[in-house]
C-alpha cells in the first residue's frame, strides 16, 4: 500500500463521517425546504387590518424573499379573515391560525385579535380547568365523557397582544386557578388562560407531556378569549380539554400524578425525602399516532402512542392508549422501578401469558402491572381499542405459574399486597410498604426469586405465608424432600422432582446428589427434564467423588451468559437448558447423579428453579 | 520510506480508520435501546367484514399467535340476521409463535338491522386456565366517523419552549 492509498483510505473514512453525519452537501445551492409566515407573532385589532406574507426558508435555515401564495386560510373566520392578498381583518378578540399554501409548502402562524383599547390595570381571573376523561370497563370504553379536574398543571395568563405571559401558577387538585391584580394596561386588551400538560417547577416529581421526541413541544389547552378592556373581573372562567383533541395528554398527566402520589405515600418516601424523588419524566403523546407505548430507560422517557410494536415494526391497530389508565401506569411502574429500585430487564416485546420468559423481564413486567393495579386499586388490567378491548385480564385470578411468567409475578405481588377481605387471608397480607422495602433491598439481579428471598429475609415471621403464596404459583422457594429427609435412590423409568433451592438461610448453590444403581453391560440415559422457574441444570455422573461424565445442555450448545437483545437468551421452556447423559455401565454398582445450577447459566435464568430427573434404559 | 516506518505508518492508518469507524458508528449509528414495551395478549385478533354482491358478506377472523400456543380455538358468533352460506364457524388447534390463522365465512344478509358479529379466540394453557379474547364489528351500521383531531391553534416560543395550544371545548 502506498502513502497515497493510505491518504485516500483515511480521507474516504472522513468523507463517510461527513456524509453520514450531515446529509446536506455544503456546496449545493440553497433550496427552499419550508415556508414561514411573517410577522410572528401576529396581532391585529378588531376592525383593523394587517398585511402578512409568506417567506421561503432555505435548506440551511435562512429566511428569504416572499414566495407566491396560492391560497390563504383562516381557521376561524369569526375571529379573523384573510383575503387572497394576505390582508388580515380582525373581527373579534381571540386567537386563530392562518395558513398559506405555496406549491407543496404550507406555513402557519397564530393570529391574535386584540381590542384597540388598553387592557385592564387590575385584572382578576379565576376558574377551573377540566379534561374529558373516557371511563372504561372490561368491555372497553363506556362512551361516557366525564369532566375531570386538571390537577397540579402549569396555568398561565396570556395577553393576546404579543402573546405575553402576564402571570403563571399551578392548578389545585380541584383544577382551580386564580390570578389577582394583574396589570395589562400597557398592551391592547384581550387575554386568555392556557393550561399546560406539565407540572410546575415546584413539583417534587416533575412530569411533562410533549408531542414527540423530535419537536419536544409542550401540549396545552387554551381557554376562551376574555375582553379585559370592558371588564376587570372574570370569576368563573372554565377550560375543558376535549377527548377528541388534547384531553388525552391531561389524562396521561393525571395518571402519572396518581403514580407519583402513591410513591410518596410509601413509608419513608414522603417529600422532601430525596431517595424517593424522581427525575423529570418526559412523555410523548400525539393523538392518532400509533408508534408504540413503552418506557425507554436510556432517555428516561415514556411514549404513550399505542399501537403494537413488533420487532421494530409498528402495526397500527386502532389501539390508542392515552385513556388506558392501567397501561399508562404500567409504564410509570417501569419508570419507578428503574429510578428508585432495580431493573435488569432486557426489555423488548413480550406476551403477558408467556411463562417461558427471561426471568429479569418477567419480574420487570410483572412488577409494572402490579404497580398499575395497586395505584388504581383495581386488579383488572384493560387495554382498550377503538371497539372493545385489545385484551383484559385480572391480575388476581388469571391462571399463571412460575417466576418466568410476568402474569404470575403480578399475581403473587397482588396476593402479598392485597388487603381486600373477601377472599384473601389477612394473615398472608404483607402490604405495599414491605413489598417496596424488599424490592429496593434486592441484592444482584432483580427477579421474582431474588425479591422473594429478600422479602423472606426481611420478614422471617412471614416465611410460611410467603412460601404458601409462591407455591400457589408453582414456585418452590423451599428445599426439596431430599434435602429434608436424605436422598432417595432414583429408580429406572421413575422421575424424581427436585429444587435447586437449598435453605432459607442459604438458598443458592444447592447441590443435589441422587443415588442410582446400574448393571454391568446395560446402557442408560439419565436426564433432567421439565425445568421450571428458570432452572438451568448441570449434570454429572459420579462414583465415590470422581466425576465420570458431565453435561450442561442436552442439545450440546453453550449459551451466552450475558445475553440480551443482541445476543438472544434461550427460552426458559423446560427443555432448552436441560441436561442429558447416556452411557454403558462397565460394572454393577451404585453411582450418583449430581445436579446443580449450570456454571454457564445465562442471566435470563434463575439462581434456583425446579426440575425432574429420570433414568431410562432401553 | 523504510519497511519499519511503512509498517508503523500502516498501523497508525489502521488505528485512524478504526477510530473513524467508531466515530461514525457512535454519531451516526442507531443502537437499539432495550424498551419496556407494554404487554401483548397471546393472540392478535382482527375481525373484518367485506360486502359482496346480492347482499352477501364475507367475514374474516384473523389470529396471529404472539407465543407458542398448544391449543387455541377460534370462533365467530353470528347474529340471526346473517345466514351462513360457506365456511366453518370454528377452528381449533396449535399455533406456533408468529403463525397466522384465518377463519373465513361467506354469509347472506337476511335483514338490514344493525347487528354485532363477535370473533373470539380462546387459548388453553397446558398448566391450566384459559384466556378469551374478542374482536367485534357492527354489520348494517351507518358509518360512524370520529371527529377529526383538532389541530393546535397556536405554536409559539416562550423562551426556548414551543407550545402547541388546542382550543378549549364546550365554550
Amino acid at each position: 500500500m502506498t502513502m497515497g492509498k493510505h491518504f485516500k483510505t483515511t480521507a474516504f473514512f472522513f468523507l463517510l463521517l461527513a456524509i453520514g453525519c450531515n446529509p446536506k452537501t455544503p456546496d449545493s445551492p440553497p433550496v427552499i425546504t419550508s415556508m414561514k409566515i411573517s410577522p410572528q407573532p401576529a396581532n391585529v385589532a378588531f376592525g383593523g387590518t394587517l398585511q402578512v406574507s409568506a417567506l421561503g426558508v432555505s435548506s440551511f435555515g435562512g429566511v428569504g424573499d416572499a414566495v407566491p401564495v396560492s391560497s390563504w386560510k383562516s381557521d376561524d373566520t369569526s375571529i379573523a379573515t384573510i383575503d387572497s392578498n394576505g390582508i388580515v381583518t380582525g373581527i373579534k378578540i381571540g386567537v386563530t391560525t392562518l395558513s398559506a399554501t405555496s406549491g407543496t409548502f404550507r406555513g402557519t402562524v397564530p393570529i391574535g385579535v386584540v381590542s384597540p383599547s388598553p387592557g385592564s390595570a387590575d385584572l382578576n381571573i379565576s376558574g377551573h380547568a377540566f379534561y374529558e376523561d373516557k371511563p372504561y370497563d372490561q368491555n372497553g370504553f363506556t362512551k361516557e365523557l366525564v369532566n375531570t379536574p386538571i390537577r397540579q398543571a402549569v396555568v398561565e395568563l396570556i395577553a393576546i397582544d404579543g402573546f405575553t405571559t402576564l402571570a403563571s401558577g399551578t392548578t389545585t387538585d380541584e383544577g382551580a386557578y386564580q390570578f389577582s391584580q394583574i396589570k395589562n394596561d400597557t398592551r391592547r386588551g384581550g387575554v386568555y388562560i392556557r393550561v399546560l400538560a406539565k407540572t410546575g417547577d415546584e413539583s417534587f416529581n416533575p412530569i411533562a407531556i410533549l408531542d414527540d421526541a423530535k419537536n419536544q413541544s409542550s401540549l396545552a389547552v387554551q381557554g376562551p378569549p376574555l375582553n379585559d378592556t370592558t371588564n376587570d373581573s372574570f370569576p368563573s372562567s372554565q377550560i375543558i380539554a376535549d377527548a377528541s383533541g388534547i384531553g388525552g395528554a391531561f389524562n396521561i398527566l393525571d395518571m402519572f400524578l396518581k403514580g407519583s402520589a402513591f410513591i410518596q405515600k410509601i413509608d419513608g418516601c414522603a417529600p422532601p425525602i430525596i431517595k424517593c424523588k424522581l427525575p423529570l419524566l418526559t412523555t410523548y403523546w400525539k393523538r392518532g399516532v400509533a408508534s408504540g407505548t413503552f418506557y425507554d430507560s436510556t432517555s428516561n422517557a415514556i411514549s404513550i402512542n399505542g399501537g403494537l410494536t413488533q420487532s421494530g415494526t409498528t402495526v397500527v391497530t386502532g389501539d390508542t392508549d392515552e385513556y388506558d389508565d392501567a397501561i399508562i401506569l404500567h409504564e410509570y411502574g417501569h419508570f419507578v422501578a428503574v429510578r428508585l429500585a432495580h431493573d435488569d430487564s432486557p426489555g423488548d416485546t413480550h406476551t403477558f401469558s408467556d411463562n417461558t420468559q427471561d426471568i429479569r423481564l418477567s419480574w420487570s413486567e410483572g412488577w409494572a402491572t402490579f404497580f398499575s393495579g395497586t395505584v388504581l386499586g383495581n386488579p383488572l388490567i384493560v387495554d382498550t381499542k377503538d371497539q372493545g378491548t385489545s385484551f383484559k385480564f385480572d391480575i388476581e385470578t388469571f391462571v399463571a405459574f412460575y417466576t418466568t411468567s410476568e402474569a404470575a409475578v403480578s399475581g403473587i405481588l397482588w396476593d402479598f399486597f392485597d388487603a381486600i377481605p373477601q377472599d384473601d387471608d389477612p394473615a398472608t397480607t404483607i402490604g405495599f410498604d414491605k413489598i417496596w422495602k424488599a424490592f429496593t433491598g434486592i441484592v444482584g439481579s432483580a427477579t421474582m426469586e431474588s425479591f422473594a428471598i429478600e422479602l423472606m429475609r426481611q420478614n422471617p415471621e412471614r416465611v410460611d405465608a410467603i412460601q404458601a403464596i409462591l407455591l400457589g404459583r408453582k414456585i418452590e422457594m423451599s428445599p426439596d424432600t431430599a434435602e429434608a429427609q436424605g436422598e432417595v435412590s432414583l429408580l429406572l423409568n421413575k422421575s424424581q422432582h427436585h429444587t435447586l433451592y437449598q435453605s432459607v438461610a442459604n438458598p443458592f448453590l444447592d447441590d443435589d446428589m441422587i443415588p442410582f444403581s446400574v448393571t454391568a453391560g446395560q446402557t442408560y440415559s439419565i436426564k433432567t427434564l421439565l425445568l421450571t422457574n428458570g432452572a438451568d441444570t448441570f449434570l454429572t455422573i459420579e462414583d465415590s467423588g470422581s466425576v465420570l461424565l458431565q453435561n450442561d445442555n442436552a442439545d450440546g450448545k453453550t449459551y451466552v451468559v450475558h445475553c440480551d437483545a443482541l445476543s438472544p437468551c434461550p427460552l426458559n421452556n423446560g427443555k432448552t437448558l436441560a441436561s442429558s447423559i447416556s452411557f454403558q455401565s462397565q460394572m454393577t454398582r451404585q453411582l450418583f447423579a449430581r445436579v446443580k445450577r449450570s456454571p454457564n447459566a445465562p442471566d435470563s435464568t434463575g439462581i434456583t428453579g425446579s426440575y425432574d430427573i429420570q433414568i431410562t434404559s432401553p | 520510506m523504510g519497511t519499519e516506518n511503512r509498517m508503523l505508518h500502516q498501523k497508525s492508518q489502521l488505528i485512524l480508520m478504526a477510530f473513524c469507524t467508531v466515530v461514525v458508528a457512535l454519531f451516526c449509528g442507531s443502537s437499539e435501546n432495550a424498551l419496556a414495551v407494554k404487554p401483548k395478549p397471546p393472540l392478535e385478533l382482527q375481525l373484518n367484514a367485506a360486502g359482496q354482491p346480492d347482499g352477501k358478506i364475507e367475514i374474516k377472523l384473523t389470529a396471529i399467535a404472539n407465543m407458542e400456543i398448544a391449543s387455541a380455538e377460534l370462533s365467530i358468533k353470528l347474529p340471526e340476521s346473517l345466514s351462513l352460506i360457506q365456511g366453518g364457524k370454528k377452528w381449533s388447534g396449535p399455533l406456533s409463535s408468529g403463525e397466522k390463522k384465518i377463519v373465513t365465512l361467506l354469509l347472506q344478509k337476511i335483514s338490514t338491522t344493525p347487528e354485532e358479529v363477535i370473533g373470539e379466540g380462546t387459548v388453553y394453557f397446558p398448566e391450566g386456565g384459559t384466556f378469551v379474547q374478542q374482536s367485534r364489528i357492527q354489520i348494517n351500521k351507518d358509518e360512524e366517523t370520529e371527529s377529526p383531531p383538532l389541530s393546535p391553534s397556536i405554536k409559539q416560543k416562550k423562551g426556548r419552549e414551543t407550545i402547541l395550544e388546542f382550543k378549549s371545548g364546550n365554550q
